[in-house]
């Protein structure tokens, strides 16, 4: 993955959260996506501005001492908005 | 009856109705043995479809059509069946508009109504057939009807156990030796009716109190694990086949049940491994 790219996500999502986690749903796509409290962060993270780099230094900044984690733990969860057409990795 | 004329069997499920003509008194035992316990409600229709079973030119085939399109053509074996079921579903929630309709397994096991939502060949009906030869009342193996304001009566389709050609050694077990002779059996796998796993039958209304995922793998391990209600709410949306008939594809009100409802995961190779691990959920 670039992590100099941007994740843009789509317009037209639902999303719910619950205790902690995110359930989006897309109804042109007719996607369903579920992120637990760690794909919660990152998804607060997409702001349409911010490259992958830099969702995981602000997560490692937050979370010192996990930042192999947690550049894994982003990139999964962008691959999967990706998968999803929810999100769009803009490079 | 030996029907001279073409006559009309109906299915009704939720204020939907399909009507089916039929032109043989073997159409018309295979259509009850099919749907003769979905009954016609006194409730006003959102929908009416119309199908046709027709005899064939061949001795034992049948067409069956939706007005002008053939939809099957051949005996009235499992296929056949797959194909009818397919289209009526399809008929009966294609217009529902004030609910959730669901594609799973329901059942009431000492009172708690249980869900077993899933999408094709998860196990669904395998777990549902031996819930009932447990002694849980069966209600469905297919579709639950959910009504969007919390305040209607829940439907659940009920017909005999359909099951793929995988399960049928598993469940063919349960059964008296001689209702082994008056299932419905052949390469595409079995249609049961839920009577020779467990008599007991029931009307019942009440929304599920109870939703288990079932996950039929034989190369895991198998385990009950709870599902949080974002999971669930994910989920439910892959197993909601009316969704574009509502606002925001009911989204929402799959959230509210999510919400209110308690959801495991039973991953499970065996019914050893489901004895071993729902009696800590379902009572039996």
């Amino acid at each position: 993955m670039d992590v100099s790219g941007v994740i843009r996500l789509k317009e037209g999502f639902l999303l719910e959260r619950i205790d902690d986690e995110v359930s989006v749903y897309h109804p042109t796509l007719t996607t369903a996506v579920y992120l637990n409290e760690t794909g919660a962060l990152i998804w607060e993270l997409c702001d349409g501005q911010r490259t992958v780099a830099e969702i995981i230094g602000i997560l490692s900044d937050q979370y010192p001492g996990n930042e192999a984690q947690i550049a894994d733990d982003v990139k999964s969860v962008i691959s999967r908005l990706v998968e999803h057409q929810i999100g769009e990795l803009i490079t | 009856m030996q029907p001279d004329a073409p006559q009309q069997f109906t299915v009704s499920f939720a204020g939907s109705i399909v009507t089916i003509d039929y032109d043989s008194a073997e159409a018309l035992a295979y259509l009850a043995f099919l749907f003769g316990d979905a009954s016609i409600e006194n409730e006003s229709t959102e929908g009416l479809s119309h199908l046709v079973l027709q005899r064939g030119d061949e001795p034992g085939s049948f067409h069956l059509s939706d007005r002008s399109t053939r939809l099957h053509y051949g005996p009235l074996d499992v296929l056949f069946s797959a194909h009818l079921f397919d289209s009526v579903i399809f008929h009966l929630v294609n217009h529902a508009r004030n609910g959730i309709a669901l594609h799973g397994g329901g059942l009431i096991c000492k009172g708690k109504t249980v869900l077993l939502p899933g999408q094709s060949g998860a196990g669904k009906s395998t777990l549902t057939a031996w819930l009932t030869s447990a002694q849980c009342t069966y209600l469905t193996d297919e579709l639950i009807f959910i009504p969007l304001d919390g305040q209607g009566k829940v439907h659940y389709l009920t017909r005999p156990i359909c099951l793929k050609p995988g399960s049928v050694p598993l469940i063919e077990p349960l059964l008296q030796p001689q209702q082994r002779e008056m299932i419905m059996k052949d390469q595409h796998g079995a249609i049961i009716p839920y009577r020779f796993l467990n008599p007991d039958s029931s009307t019942a209304q009440q929304p599920p109190s109870l939703i288990i995922l079932p996950d039929f793998n034989l190369d895991s391990e198998p385990e009950l694990e709870k599902v949080s209600k974002a999971q669930l709410s994910t989920l439910l949306m892959g197993c909601h086949v009316n969704a574009r008939n509502l606002e925001e594809h009911g989204f929402r009100n799959i959230v509210e049940i999510a919400r209110s409802t308690p959801a495991y995961r039973l991953r499970y190779r065996s019914f050893d491994d489901i004895e071993d691990m729902i009696g800590d959920i379902v009572p039996l």
